[in-house]
């Protein structure tokens, strides 16, 4: 058994490791996936007349939160790059993982 | 008018936080506070994934990293056993406890915590998952 933490009066113990790099953020919220791409790029989304890109923002308008791991995400992304409102480096860019102000507390 | 004092989770009411000098930083880190414990060999029988001793204010547990198989939950506060289930099969790779909206304590919790007075020991057995992934919420209190 791994000894967590034990300060004499309160003792913490698993089986397993403690992991001191807390996991990474991958549920960020829907502003903060706004905020991640440019006035330019959010100005081309929104003019846009293409259906398929009108459907991603409408997705985007419904969710409560952006899961950055979620491939319907990156195929969304990738969409936009073929349709030129993206450069593709871009794509890896916008699904970095999330910092704590980005970070969907539901 | 009598108020039941044993509602109250002791003669004090409500519970006093003990010592616990990083809690700052941990919610630094990670917004909730919660600690995640990695690799839990849950294969050799009823495994211990967390194991508390001491007065504690439990917040929230929640298993995750888990695979499409039956498990079996087991749970003993203050030497009395308060779950013991074998579960089908998760539907999900998180299976919530307590404390948690989703399954993930990144969403607000939505119970109360619970006190443990002297011990609490949660165990998980499963027939070929060898890295259970617990992350817990608690704190010491006096």
């Amino acid at each position: 058994m791994n000894i967590i933490s034990d300060s004499g009066k309160h003792k913490i113990e698993s089986a397993g490791t403690l992991q001191v790099t807390p996991p990474a953020i991958r549920h960020i919220s829907k502003r903060a996936f706004r905020n991640r791409l440019t006035q330019p790029e959010r100005t081309l989304i929104r003019k846009s007349t293409d259906d398929i890109v009108i459907d991603i923002k409408e997705e985007l308008e419904m969710t409560t939160y952006v899961d950055l791991d979620m491939p319907s995400n990156t195929d969304a992304l990738n969409y936009l790059v073929s349709v030129g409102i993206l450069l593709a480096p871009r794509v890896a860019e916008i699904l970095v993982d999330g910092t704590v102000e980005e970070e969907f507390k539901g | 008018m009598t108020i039941k004092t044993s509602l109250l989770g002791g003669s004090s009411g409500i519970p006093t936080l003990a010592p616990d000098l990083t809690w700052p930083n941990s919610k630094l880190i990670s917004n909730t506070g919660y600690k995640q414990i990695a690799g839990i060999d849950a294969t050799a029988g009823l495994t211990t994934a967390l194991s508390l001793t001491g007065k504690f204010l439990i917040s929230g547990l929640l298993f995750d990293d888990m695979i499409s198989e039956a498990y079996t939950v087991k749970m003993t506060v203050d030497g009395v056993v308060i779950w013991n289930d074998s579960i089908a099969s998760v539907a999900s790779t998180a299976l919530v406890l307590y404390g948690a909206a989703s399954n993930s304590f990144s969403s607000s919790t939505t119970e109360p915590g619970f006190i443990c007075n002297t011990s609490l020991v949660l165990e998980i057995q499963s027939t070929t998952d060898t890295s259970v992934t617990l992350e817990y919420l608690v704190r010491p209190i006096l």
